[in-house]
């Protein structure tokens, strides 16, 4: 499992490269001065012109990606043309605070989406399934945009019993997690559902498995067919979606950090992208490939330990 | 389960009702946004004060749209840091409400008759917030830093030539030549700002530049990034006030959440709201709505080098097929107000209302000036040798006040005349290169200025070359006007060379003026002391909550 873990890790270079390279060409290739923006529509031609030069934007592309990549590698990500600071500390300071909300976000899902998926896949076709698959569809399809304004709205503004917006000083506070309510909700809606309707066609799969049959006619309780015997082998592709989706809830909390001002890395990669931060959005997109890649790598690590029979030789 | 499920099914209906139902129940019952105040004032008490007797509160909370991004002022470049900084730096002049630069580090000025020296007497006795005197040698130091390479305002520097201490509270600029708008260069917000010497000789420049020290009315407290900043009062400064304890700013990004914050008492005052929230806003004798006219001007730059604006004609047409301020009425009120000039109405050198030469709406005389420029209708547009009469629209999009929406209106008043267009809506970087590389026939562009001076706009839009001139505007005779009209001290006789300039600007048809964007500033009402002006709206000195 060492050497597998290991030669995964060893893969991970190549995909790296090779999304510091796409992420650098897409930055710079997409059109927009950084240097005209930094300094706004009212400003001087020659002033535009000393920015450029020094945010070294002059240089050949190729002598700007070298610079870039060479000190990737030792995980200095440049300064941020808006902001004159290393990238890595504001990255640092943020990422904490994205990774808290994906954390709630993808434990209460989960925990939510399970089960419903686990009751839904029991009784199929039932008014209980449909009714949780329909409701899965709505948490699906809504955009968290209105997910959140809607819950901000109701919890905030009619019934007062929220803040709005904002993160608290702590997490292990009154404050801290009363301000993680509706963020966590918005956030981690689409993944329960994804991962009820997940859970729910792989318990039914699993449940018309002879094995299951073999269960039951020995005799034993149905409670324990479905949560030992069912529910364990139907985990395997949910736990493959867990892993995917805590990719895209890191990445995807943008969308929710702007609306409930959450301080996290998607301000940061919005404000990057709408100013040509450069230096910020090839760090911000980097990190999360990066936890995509780390991701992948422990969920298939975790298969060995759901299902035995799988081995990594 | 069935716990849960009954739950869900019935938190699904509550959203399914609650958004079909939210936007027109709001203005009706603008009633529990009170009840929630105390209710979230409680939860917020590690982070503000509580205060149960709202006589006593003396903080000032705002949202910001962005957050902070450093404060080197010869580098701050976007409009939220600026305004944050207002609080702490000063400048050698400030404004009065009426746009006139009055005394502020300077307590006094002269100018040399010939317009080239300019002498300021400093005010003495003023301490920075890390105590360090200000003096003369700071001056000169601040604005050798803001002509170095590190600047970005080192044009608009450029002009002084040298600088002299006479003695440590006094001090001489020479300037290439006379610039009676030279005033506005060193009031000018960022570059003007000056910060303490010391305090930059002594730190790290890194730091300096996140911990802002200069004389203002409030000191630099904290910053938790991406969340807030806090600012305390400079129990030393050298003015009258600061009748608050604390300024704290808020980065709420989103527009929406900032009304929900404003109306939960999250906050105390947002600067943007949408139409519809404006006028919900002043149906809520809780809250104050001040809108205050700006020196922020709105047009469309007609590219007079491109197809088909090179025929005056059609620049003509153009505007007779537009009823502008029917449009700006209609969709921009009372945020945008139409104006007939490049020149801002809040300044001394728009003329008035209906005295320069504009057009008027009449598209029967757009047809006749475009057929006179010979084109033919053909189906539904006009057509001149196999080539229709198109125009693409640069616009956009949230950029300024509905920006998009005018853009669109346009278009479809463009086609009841006969001519085509299009709305190419873009994003803000993109645009920026476009219009900066005159790839337009026609788009929508602001001009927005701290300052009320007429050359800070037309000698940047209509002069040839100017660096906001994007359509390519040229008149050598207006040019010279505006020269001799920079040149000139007196402010009266400026005003008539001004009123000149706009009657050549107006003949020439350069655009299709959209009007002027007011700041908006929505708070609750009973805050006091704070009378937002044009010229200066951040002070917030005399600012107390009754």
């Amino acid at each position: 499992m060492f050497e597998y873990a290991m030669r995964k890790i060893v893969n991970a270079i190549p995909i790296l490269i090779g999304v510091s390279i796409l992420v650098f060409l897409l930055v710079h290739l997409t059109p927009g001065d950084p240097a005209r923006i930094l300094a706004g529509p009212e400003a001087y031609e020659e002033d535009i012109a000393a920015i450029r030069e020094r945010l070294g934007l002059n240089d050949p592309i190729h002598v700007q990606y070298w610079r870039f990549i060479s000190s990737a590698v030792r995980l200095d990500f440049g300064r941020s043309f808006r902001t004159q600071r290393p990238v890595t500390q504001d990255i640092l300071m943020r990422f904490p605070n994205t990774l808290q909300l994906a954390m709630v976000a993808i434990t209460w899902s989960v925990i939510f989406g399970v089960g419903i998926g686990v009751y839904a896949g029991v009784r199929p076709n039932s008014i209980g399934d449909s009714l949780s698959m329909g409701a899965a569809l709505v948490g699906v399809s809504a955009p968290s945009f209105w997910k959140g304004l809607l819950l901000m709205l109701i919890f905030a503004y009619l019934l007062g019993w929220l803040p709005a917006s904002g993160m608290g000083e702590s997490f292990f506070s009154a404050d801290g997690l009363k301000r993680m309510i509706m963020p966590a909700i918005t956030l981690g809606t689409g993944t329960a559902a994804v991962m009820a309707r997940m859970t729910r066609s792989s318990m039914l799969e699993v449940l018309n498995q002879d094995y299951i049959r073999t269960a039951r006619s020995k005799g034993l309780s149905e409670r324990n067919v479905v949560y030992r015997h069912a529910l364990r082998n139907a985990l395997i592709p949910v736990v493959t979606l867990i892993g995917l989706q805590l990719g895209v809830l890191m990445g995807g909390a943008v969308i929710t950090e702007q609306v409930f001002a959450w301080p996290g890395v998607g301000t940061l990669v919005i404000n990057g992208i709408n100013a040509r931060d450069y230096p910020m959005v090839q760090a911000c997109i980097l990190l999360i490939a990066t936890i995509f890649v780390v991701v992948n790598l422990l969920v298939d690590l975790t298969y060995s330990l759901i299902d035995p029979r799988i081995r990594y030789n | 389960m069935k716990r849960v499920l009954s739950i869900l099914f019935v938190l699904m209906l509550m959203f399914a009702l609650v958004a079909c139902g939210a936007p027109a129940d709001e203005p009706a019952d603008p009633e529990p946004a009170e009840p929630a105040e105390p209710a979230d004032d409680e939860e917020d008490e590690e982070e503000e004060e509580v205060v149960e007797d709202p006589d006593a509160k003396t903080d000032w909370v705002i949202a910001l749209e962005t957050d902070i991004v450093q404060f080197d002022p010869i580098q701050i470049g976007d409009a939220t840091t600026s305004g944050v900084a207002f609080q702490m730096f000063e400048r050698l002049m400030t404004r009065s409400p009426d746009g006139q630069p009055i005394p502020c580090l300077a307590e006094d000025w002269e100018v040399s008759d010939d317009g080239l020296e300019w002498t300021f007497f400093l005010r003495q006795g003023v301490e920075f917030h890390d105590g360090s005197p200000f003096n003369a040698d700071v001056v000169e130091w601040h604005f050798k830093r803001a002509q170095s390479d590190d600047s970005n305002f080192q044009a608009q520097f450029s002009a002084i030539v040298d600088m002299e201490i006479e003695d440590d509270y006094t001090i001489t600029f020479t300037l290439d030549e006379p610039n009676a708008a030279f005033p506005d260069n060193v009031i000018m917000p960022n570059g003007g700002f000056i910060p303490s010497m010391e305090a930059f000789e002594s730190m790290e420049y890194e730091d300096w530049a996140m911990e802002p020290i200069g004389t203002g009315p409030f000191m630099w407290s904290e910053w938790v990034q991406g969340q807030r900043v806090e600012l305390v009062k400079n129990p030393n400064w050298w003015g009258d006030g600061p009748k608050l304890e604390k300024v704290i700013y808020r980065v709420i990004p989103e527009a929406n959440t900032q009304v929900i914050e404003l109306e939960t008492g999250g906050v105390d005052m947002i600067t943007r709201a949408s139409v519809q929230d404006l006028e919900r806003f002043e149906a809520n004798p809780d809250l104050n709505v001040i809108v205050t006219p700006a020196y922020r001007s709105r047009q469309y730059e007609l590219n007079v080098e491109r197809f088909p604006f090179d025929d005056k004609r059609i620049r003509e047409a153009v505007n007779w097929a537009v009823d502008m301020p029917s449009i700006v009425e209609a969709v921009a009120s009372p945020i945008t107000q139409y104006a007939d000039s490049l020149l801002p109405m809040a300044g001394w050198g728009y003329p008035g209302e209906g005295v320069l030469p504009n057009i008027g709406y009449d598209p029967d005389k757009a047809r006749e000036l475009i057929e006179d420029a010979g084109f033919e209708m053909v189906g539904d547009y006009y057509e001149k040798d196999g080539e229709r009469l198109s125009i693409e629209i640069h616009s956009p999009d949230h950029r300024y006040f509905m920006d998009k929406d005018i853009s669109e209106v346009v278009q479809n008043q463009f086609a009841q005349v006969g001519i085509e267009s299009n709305v190419k809506v873009m994003e803000w970087g993109a645009f920026l290169d476009e219009v900066r590389a005159s790839e337009f026939q026609m788009t929508f562009l602001g001009w927005n200025q701290s300052g009320a001076d007429p050359s800070l706009f037309t000698d940047a839009k209509v002069m040839t070359g100017g660096r906001g001139n994007y359509a390519n505007h040229s008149d050598p005779e207006l040019d010279e006007l505006l020269r001799e009209a920079l040149r000139e001290q007196d402010i009266d006789v400026r005003k008539e060379l001004y009123e000149e300039a706009q009657f050549m600007i107006n003949e020439n048809v350069w655009h299709i003026f959209v009007g002027n964007e007011s700041l908006m500033w929505i708070h609750p009402a009973n805050v006091r002391g704070w009378d937002p002006s044009p010229a200066i709206s951040g002070d917030y000195t005399q600012l107390y909550f009754e």
